[in-house]
């Protein structure tokens, strides 16, 4: 493909230049890891981790066809499912949902949009990160996960159903 | 396998996602909520956020710290040179009794201190920036409200401690920690101590064994070494004292170790006042109405709900759940239903009272009261305790007061702040 050579290089740039990785993508790992945690501090924090992990890491990696974002995506994922993890099995509690009718305070907001968003599964949520959070193409999230574009649409389509289950739970509908 | 149905379905939503508006019905309402919460997700991260965040990095990076040390004694021996050349005469020893005492004497205890001082720290053992600071001793309920900015003076990080609760509001990203005290945060409670403070402590710890009286650019001044109280810094840190000759309160302090200067603290104001003088708010924390709020236990680990549930009024009364009610009857509205909601690190009750609600709970504030609970717009002075008035999130007036063993919280969208006063007058322990 023409864009290899170019994909290439840049690759070998980021991998050697960490300062402009982290400039070009400590946001939108940032943004992933918000959601992913609910906690906007503790994603800012786990991000700086993934970069160091980077530090470490990246002089290593060898060039698979795949931008050094997508292993810096699958090394977010992998720390956010440790904190997750260590958070055990109690059930945060923005994430129980009051019934609606009977709470005038449970309003559709942004919060519980982005807490819908943070109960997704994992490869779900990834998808519709890259595709919509970040507005890239069904292509380009193909690459950054290693799917085909017809996977991603599919998790994307399957986002958006549990998505709307979730929310019909708290008594939030979509409108037509 | 995927059924043909699906993957024409997954196609239609990518077309709808791309604003077709052809795409079929169900791809259309999904493409619209999935964009919904997309754009609730899409959170700004400031330029200048980034380069903190890589500065901090930087610092961990491995080997960043050896080549700083490298780099640290030249620039310490600079400064150095700098604050010996301004130092001009060395006029002769001073009667080193008479300093500690005024020295200790300057700072009163009872008082509430307001110091408001500039940090410079190349080896970041303090935050560089402005530093404000009001301490309230309060017989030993101690209340310590502290803001720091940047160099700009630009607010970045404003902490509240008072007995029992600890808020922390990051400005910048508009989102906040909660907890019982400042050990829910890391380094909270180091935060927590200001400069001019651990002076202080360490003034009356130690005494004062070695002052000079020494004339600088700014005029004559007492200049003396004290240890730093272990816990605030790193081992081996001590501090040099520059202390105004006539109002016996600090003029700098610089914390040095074994390699020079780590950290430069340059008083601007060391202000003492009654606490019947204060300016309002001092001690209240205005946060931004979208301010995302963090509630961690005393752990640090975020408040959890273990468990949920209705509960009758009778099983209510026989539990030990410390709590209060507004009667079977508030302002016409018959009691409806009451739940219990069992945090990790507390317990909360709600009664419904038709278009009303009355929360009471002891250490977890419920989250739909969480944000306005911590930045009340109004406090009145009534009855037994104050009322403090604010909104939750989604605009419903709310009136919270603290009864003996329990704070109690009437949430009232439909009713006036008079009548939602009236209701909270009726609560009363279960």
């Amino acid at each position: 493909m023409a864009r290899e050579p170019l994909d290439e290089a840049r690759f070998r740039r980021e991998q050697g230049d960490l300062d402009l990785l982290f400039r070009a993508h400590y946001p939108e790992i940032v943004r992933y890891l918000a959601v992913r945690l609910g906690s906007r501090e503790e994603a800012a924090d786990l991000a700086c981790d993934v970069f160091l992990e980077a530090v470490r890491s990246a002089p290593r990696l060898r060039w698979r066809g795949r931008p050094v974002l997508a292993w810096l995506y699958r090394v977010a994922a992998n720390m956010a499912a440790d904190r997750l993890r260590q958070r055990g099995r109690e059930v945060p509690v923005e994430q129980v949902p009051e019934p609606a009718v009977e709470d005038p305070d449970t309003l559709p907001d942004r919060d519980a949009l982005v807490r819908a968003l943070g109960r997704l599964p994992a490869d779900q949520q990834l998808a519709v990160h890259l595709r919509l959070v970040e507005g890239r193409p069904f292509a380009e999230v193909a690459r950054l996960m290693g799917r085909s574009p017809a996977a991603c649409q599919m998790l994307v389509l399957r986002a958006g159903r549990t998505l709307r289950s979730l929310l019909e739970t708290e008594g939030i509908h979509a409108e037509r | 396998m995927l059924s043909a149905d699906e993957r024409r379905a997954a196609e239609q939503l990518a077309l709808a996602l791309d604003g077709d508006p052809g795409a079929a019905d169900e791809a259309r309402e999904l493409a619209l909520l999935l964009s919904g919460a997309a754009g609730a997700a899409r959170i700004d991260i400031p330029g200048e956020e980034i380069e903190r965040a890589l500065a901090g990095t930087r610092l961990r990076r491995p080997g960043a710290k050896r080549t700083r040390r490298r780099a640290w004694p030249l620039a310490a021996a600079a400064a150095v040179a700098v604050v010996a050349a301004l130092a001009l005469p060395l006029l002769r020893s001073s009667p080193t009794v008479d300093v500690e005492a005024r020295a200790a004497g300057a700072i009163d205890r009872r008082a509430v201190i307001h110091v408001v001082s500039r940090i410079t720290s190349p080896t970041g053992v303090l935050p560089s920036g402005g530093l404000t600071t009001w301490i309230d001793h309060g017989g030993g309920r101690e209340r310590v409200r502290l803001t720091r900015t940047d160099a700009d003076g630009i607010p970045l990080v404003d902490v509240l401690s008072t007995p029992g609760r600890y808020l922390r509001y990051q400005v910048r990203t508009r989102t906040a920690v909660t907890g019982p005290s400042c050990r829910v945060v890391a380094s909270g409670c180091a935060e927590l101590l200001d400069p001019v403070e651990l002076y202080r402590q360490a003034l009356l710890r130690n005494g004062i064994g070695n002052a000079r009286k020494v004339t600088t650019g700014d005029g004559p001044v007492y200049r003396f070494s004290l240890p730093l109280p272990g816990s605030a810094g790193r081992p081996g840190i001590h501090q040099v004292v520059s202390l105004d000759a006539e109002s016996f309160l600090p003029r700098t302090i610089e914390w040095r170790d074994r390699t020079g200067t780590v950290a430069v603290i340059s008083v601007a104001l060391v202000e003492q006042l009654a606490p019947d003088a204060l300016p309002a708010g001092v001690f209240r924390l205005p946060l931004a109405a979208d301010t995302h709020v963090r509630q961690v236990d005393a752990s640090g680990a975020e408040v959890r709900l273990l468990d949920h549930g209705r509960i009758t009024l009778a099983r209510l009364r026989s539990s030990n759940i410390a709590t209060a009610w507004l009667g079977q009857e508030a302002d016409g509205w018959r009691l409806q239903r009451i739940d219990v909601f069992k945090y990790t690190a507390g317990i909360a009750v709600r009664y419904r009272y038709g278009d009303a609600t009355l929360w009471t709970y002891d250490q977890v504030v419920p989250p739909v009261l969480r944000a306005g609970h911590l930045s009340p717009v109004k406090i009145l002075e009534d009855g037994p305790s104050p009322v403090h008035f604010y909104q939750t999130a989604a605009g419903g007036a709310v009136a919270e007061r603290d009864l003996r063993d329990v704070t109690v919280a009437v949430v009232a969208p439909a009713l006036t702040k008079i009548d939602v006063l009236q209701l909270i007058s009726r609560a009363r322990p279960l």
